[in-house]
């Protein structure tokens, strides 16, 4: 049976890459086995939908990309751009407001 | 019958809806690379060929649904593209009478025209005939402009076929309605005038032009637009 490329929350995946990105540059293949090792396999999805999500982000000029070689293979390479860094930083902080009340909720269940 | 590339197939569906084809290069070569890395994984793990390759298809999920979002993030990106009912269906109107009255204006400062009805006086009066001439090209030219520049839009932010036809048929609409033209004032100071607008009936030769150049573009645009994909199926 085919994965299908289910919509994230809202925010969510631009926040997973441009956090990977802001630790250094990778390319789709590397980003997606990022996001299944750091998650622990938590996200199910079509690894093609990541690529969709790169180009807008390089669009709205979040990231930028460049071809390098590595290791004989001749590759995208996406880094994050300074308004991606401030995204970045904006993205972080609404992304601890929500756990943060989302917590309190759970809490204020359990109480 | 030989099996279709699922990823050459989101290739040849990028450049049917207009995708720019470096952008559909770049998308092929990426996501054909990440499907070999997923192949290497599997043959790393030791499966056979044949199951490492269909499971790296399975893992790059639904190419069908990879090449919507790849469209719809391209049309996010413009303006136009989020936007398609104010840019293909409202923006032709207004762009064209302000395209048209530029050029006549610019036309009009040139050709001396607008100097000699300010200063009749020592001046030669222009030819009309050659005015007459002048001015349906400068029509015929701001149509054309508008209709190209719709058609450009909506190839240049992936809006499909649709939305160009749908621009090209509000041009041919307002086309067949818009009724221009002048008379010349024939020595009479004030006598000529100009006048521009909407109307039914009485539509002379030289304004059928306006509605023959949006069609003419269209079609051309349809033809280019499928010769485009036979080529790209051809290779």
């Amino acid at each position: 049976m085919k994965r299908t490329n289910p919509n994230f929350l809202n925010g969510v995946p631009e926040l997973v890459v441009l956090r990977l990105l802001s630790q250094q540059e990778m390319y789709g293949y590397e980003i997606v086995k990022a996001i299944q090792s750091r998650t622990k396999d938590s996200f199910s999805f079509g690894e093609g939908c990541i690529y969709p999500l790169l180009h807008h982000l390089e669009q709205v000029r979040l990231v930028s990309s460049r071809r390098k070689e590595v290791g004989g293979r001749s590759r995208y390479y996406y880094r994050l751009t300074p308004r991606g860094i401030k995204r970045l930083t904006e993205l972080s902080e609404e992304w601890k407001q929500v756990a943060a009340c989302v917590s309190l909720l759970m809490e204020a269940r359990h109480a | 019958m030989p099996e279709i590339d699922p990823v050459v197939e989101l290739g040849r569906k990028l450049l049917r809806e207009g995708a720019p084809r470096h952008y559909v290069v770049r998308v092929v070569k990426e996501l054909v690379e990440h499907r070999d890395d997923l192949e290497a994984e599997g043959l790393a793990a030791g499966h056979l060929p044949d199951v490492a390759r269909s499971a790296a298809r399975e893992k790059l999920g639904d190419i069908e649904e990879v090449a919507r979002e790849l469209l719809a993030a391209k049309r996010r990106s413009y303006w136009w593209g989020r936007h398609p009912v104010v840019s293909f269906v409202l923006l032709p109107l207004p762009m064209f009478f302000l395209l048209f009255l530029g050029i006549l204006w610019l036309w009009g400062e040139a050709s001396g025209l607008i100097a000699w009805t300010e200063h009749k006086e020592g001046l030669a009066e222009p030819d009309w005939a050659a005015v007459r001439v002048g001015f349906y090209t400068t029509l015929s030219a701001a149509l054309t402009i508008s209709a190209g520049f719709i058609c450009f839009l909506a190839r240049r932010c992936c809006c499909g076929l649709k939305w160009t036809l749908i621009g090209c048929a509000v041009f041919l609409g307002q086309a067949l309605f818009l009724r221009t033209g002048f008379t010349p004032p024939h020595g009479v100071p004030a006598d000529g005038n100009f006048w521009i607008g909407f109307g039914i009936g009485g539509q002379d030769r030289p304004e059928l032009i306006a509605w023959i150049v949006p069609l003419i573009l269209s079609v051309l645009y349809c033809f280019a637009v499928r010769r485009a994909q036979l080529h790209e199926a051809a290779n």
